[in-house]
């Protein structure tokens, strides 16, 4: 393996490694998982050309035809696991430690030339090292900026209103969902046949946050008849904002 | 003398004319590059030793900067300001590293980084676009059968959305083994996974480019001129099977052109060839015989070529495993004929009505809602294609000479035609689609036909052009060719995908400009409280949303007459629809509110083939909620903008 210059490494540790582990933990990715790149996308294919031609260089061009080998292979492998519904983790695990495992037991220092294509040593000047590091620091800088962005933008600003029923044909679950970017007052009113079957007051809902209320109201079996629920916000009672209704009376057909 | 001075003066004429009209024949051989002088050729000095790689990066780096800010410009209402730096940002990738390419003393690798690096940054303008999930229409359905996959543990889960989607699980099969083995979702999966491929794609064409051309100047400038299609940047882009099948295509291809050329290693380029071949057939259909399409026209131009060549066996029968591929594929998987005949035929006939004039045109640069593009966007794009046109004219004959084409007459009716490279005499000859795709896309249907022909067309195309140009400028013009290439690529930009890859507030059936917070989260609140695998009717946006998020079974057009456009906009229900309902085809449907605020900018509410007349303005509410007032329907959901109302007790009851 190349030795990297004292330059490189205080590069590599002072910016890119810094770089990709705010990216994984902002992003939610494990590090782990981007050394899997290689190993999805690169080993097979390698270790197919390698037996085809032993004597070829490790070149760009290896590296696409590798590229393109290791994506026909993984195909053609979930060809094979899909019969015994190996489609899973485990599966794919299986056939990446049996194909380490064969190229280990028939070429012993492949990973080690293998471990040597994958960290090079680039060759650059202070200057230019810096300059590169700012441009990597700025994409990194705007891809979180804009990922933050688009995670908190919410073109509408609202609130869900639920009413389903549950397993007895008269128990129903009533819920709602604060989308509404501020905190909100609710009051909740249930009606059956004209009368007030439950009423809920002053409930008070962070934004994202969720409120659910199980109840029950006296039926007759083959009565059917209707509960609907109406929905206020913020104390105004001139107008319902949400409302929903179920049927009630008939063996429950849905929920979970 | 009196006698002779007309004589001279004629002769001098004539003199004059013979230059004038030499000269002529020379320019125009010049131009046409039928001169050898007129070749492009890299140059013999040594490269430069001074790098541009750094401060390239750092224009691109703040290109993307600027492209971050304008997608956030854009979710806060700022749509001038928006557009200016989007495209502001693309110039300051675009420019500088065009210049760069442009450069005769470049070196080689710095090209091949350059290229990559531009299509990288330009992919990265994608995730920027959509950081969060995928917003694409084809993403969804392709997000549908990885889902699938990954639940079932299994292939060919039927997916309502896109029924053929799961007989070409290439792209999710990837997925799933690069998910399942690094715990990344899908979403992050399939952005790494289209990322590489863009390099990949790139790589690969930079070394057919250089191999066939003998020149990694032409090979750069080629890698910027395929940006220039309308597909690159967009289509291509999408977590999809066609992107996926692009890239294997463009390695097969490749690797095709390694065994044509012979060597040591012909054994092994023809396996890695055959083994992609055979992964793009079960990835993609249509790229699948494009591929088989080329190998049989690299192996016939081979035998054609007469003379006695190592690759040229190989090469036959890698035609011949590529043909048998798709023809057992197609066998096993059911034929595709159902899914691509009627878009082929509409095409045709749009096509025929099109030199006949006696049909509809489809009005170009024009959005099905009827919104025109900004003017310097449309000139941009016009721009584009005569660049691309004069770079074909300059460029046909320039490439096929650069291939060693030669014409020998034996007599005067007797000859024989003769070549090197066949590769590059193919993907000369390939370049005659782009008059026909261009037509195409004039139409209505034939519109997406000749939009898809384009990323097959432009293999050939940058080639082409990237051979007239650095033909042309061969003393170093870098501005003049940065400025030709910028205008190429951002008139692709352009009519590709335009102010659509910025964020820009809700729009109605506007695909990616449609995906948004409140429908998902109403799409996650079917799988939440109502279960699985319940059948909804829903416009074509809400569909993709409840396959997604709710794992619902999203009815794609009620069995028989009924329609689901009837079924949720008409006010009142009709004889099939009633019938669909007794039948128990629905359980629950999904009434989008919104949809009443604007006309289709798509051009589809729901399904392609629904009826013209509900484009005629947008639907009434009290159509859409007309189920409030039919009895036994329940509306468990309702979040101001979606309603939800349960069907179910409508089964088997007579309505």
């Amino acid at each position: 393996m190349p030795q990297l210059s004292m330059k490189w490494k205080v590069f590599l540790s002072s910016v890119v490694i810094p770089i990709a582990v705010v990216i994984a933990s902002d992003l939610g990715l494990p590090v782990v998982s981007l050394l899997t790149l290689s190993l999805v996308f690169y080993l097979p294919g390698h270790i197919l050309l390698k037996g085809l031609r032993p004597d070829a260089q490790t070149d760009f061009e290896h590296l696409l035809l590798a590229f393109g080998l290791s994506v026909a292979i993984i195909i053609g492998v979930g060809f094979l696991l899909h019969p015994v519904g190996a489609l899973r983790p485990l599966g794919w695990a299986a056939f990446f430690a049996a194909l380490a495992a064969m190229a280990w037991a028939k070429k012993p220092g492949m990973f080690r030339e293998y471990a040597s294509k994958v960290v090079v040593a680039p060759k650059a000047s202070i200057r230019e090292a810096i300059m590169l590091s700012v441009a990597a620091l700025m994409v990194v800088c705007a891809l979180i900026l804009d990922y933050h962005a688009a995670a908190k933008h919410a073109d509408f600003r609202f609130t869900e209103f639920w009413m389903t029923p549950q397993r007895a044909p008269n128990v129903l679950t009533i819920g709602i969902k604060n989308s509404e970017g501020e905190p909100t007052t609710y009051e909740v009113e249930a009606t059956s046949g004209g009368l007030i079957v439950g009423r809920w007051l002053g409930i008070s809902l962070k934004p994202g946050e969720t409120w659910t209320e199980v109840f029950s109201t006296a039926y007759k079996p083959n009565d059917i008849q209707r509960v609907e629920a109406w929905l206020f916000k913020n104390n105004d009672h001139s107008s319902v904002y949400r409302r929903v209704w179920a049927d009630i009376g008939r063996p429950a057909s849905g929920g979970l | 003398m009196s006698l002779t001075a007309p004589g001279v003066l004629v002769r001098r004429a004539q003199s004059r004319l013979m230059t004038l009209g030499w000269r002529a024949i020379r320019l125009a051989s010049m131009l046409l590059g039928l001169d050898e002088t007129s070749l492009p050729k890299d140059n013999p000095l040594p490269a430069q030793n001074r790098s541009w790689i750094a401060e390239l990066s750092l224009a691109a780096a703040t290109g993307l900067m600027l492209i971050a800010l304008a997608q956030i410009a854009g979710m806060h209402y700022l749509p001038d300001i928006a557009y200016k730096m989007y495209w502001v940002g693309i110039i300051l990738i675009l420019f500088p590293i065009s210049f760069c390419l442009a450069l005769p003393d470049a070196s080689r690798n710095e090209r091949l980084l350059l290229v990559i690096m531009m299509g990288l940054a330009f992919y990265a303008i994608k995730i920027l676009h959509s950081p969060v999930r995928f917003t694409g229409y084809d993403e969804f359905l392709h997000w549908v059968t990885a889902l699938n996959m990954m639940e079932q543990h299994r292939l060919f889960g039927p997916n309502s959305l896109l029924e053929v989607g799961p007989h070409y699980p290439g792209l999710e099969i990837l997925t799933n083994a690069f998910s399942g083995v690094s715990g990344l979702s899908i979403f992050t999966s399939g952005l790494i996974i289209i990322g590489l491929g863009k390099a990949a794609l790139l790589g690969a064409l930079f070394l057919i480019a250089e191999t066939i051309t003998r020149s990694s100047r032409v090979a750069g400038i080629a890698c910027v001129v395929i940006m220039a299609s309308s597909t690159f940047n967009s289509f291509e882009t999408q977590y999809a099977y066609a992107s996926l099948a692009l890239v294997l295509t463009m390695l097969a291809l490749l690797a095709a052109v390694r065994v044509s050329q012979g060597g040591p290693h012909i054994l092994s380029y023809t396996v890695a060839a055959a083994l992609l071949a055979v992964a793009v057939t079960v990835t993609h259909h249509l790229t699948s015989y494009f591929l088989a399409a080329m190998l049989a026209a690299l192996a016939a131009l081979e035998l054609a070529r007469g003379q006695r060549q190592e690759g040229r066996l190989h090469l036959v029968w890698l035609a011949g495993i590529a043909v048998a591929a798709d023809v057992l594929w197609s066998r096993f998987a059911g034929s595709t004929g159902a899914y691509l005949t009627p878009v082929l035929l509409e095409g045709v006939k749009d096509f025929w009505a099109l030199i006949t004039s006696s049909g509809v045109t489809r009005t170009p640069l024009e959005d099905a809602d009827g919104v025109r593009k900004p003017l310097w966007e449309n000139v941009t794009s016009m721009g584009s294609t005569m660049l691309v046109c004069l770079g074909l004219a300059a460029g046909f004959l320039r490439s096929l000479n650069l291939a060693g084409g030669r014409i020998i007459f034996k007599s005067k009716l007797r000859f024989r035609v003769e070549w090197r490279t066949s590769a590059l005499v193919l993907l000369t000859l390939l370049t005659l689609g782009f008059p026909l795709s261009i037509l195409l896309r004039l139409t209505p249907f034939g519109w997406e036909l000749g939009y898809r022909m384009i990323s097959y067309v432009f293999f050939g195309i940058c080639i082409v052009v990237a051979v007239a140009i650095a033909g042309l400028w061969q003393k170093p013009r870098p501005i003049v060719i940065a400025s030709i290439l910028t205008v190429m690529v951002l008139g692709g930009f352009a009519t590709g995908s335009g102010p659509n890859f910025i964020n820009y507030p809700y729009k109605v059936a506007a695909d990616s400009q449609s995906i948004e917070l409140l429908g998902v989260q109403a799409a996650e609140w079917t799988r939440t409280w109502l279960g699985r695998g319940n059948i909804f009717a829903a416009d074509r946006i809400n569909q993709l949303l409840l396959a997604v998020y709710g794992r619902q079974e999203p009815l794609t057009g009620l069995k028989d007459e009924a329609k689901i456009t009837e079924l949720v906009f008409a006010r009142a229900l009709g004889d099939e629809e009633r019938k669909a309902l007794s039948r128990g085809w629905v359980d629950y449907v999904m009434i989008d509110l919104r949809l009443t605020t604007a006309l289709p900018r798509y051009g589809v509410y729901f399904e392609a083939g629904e009826d013209e007349a509900v484009h005629a303005r947008p639907p009434d509410p009290p159509a859409l909620l007309k189920f409030n007032d039919i009895k036994g329907v329940d509306r468990p959901f309702d979040n101001g903008a979606i309603i939800i109302y349960d069907l179910r007790s409508l089964h088997a009851a007579k309505l």
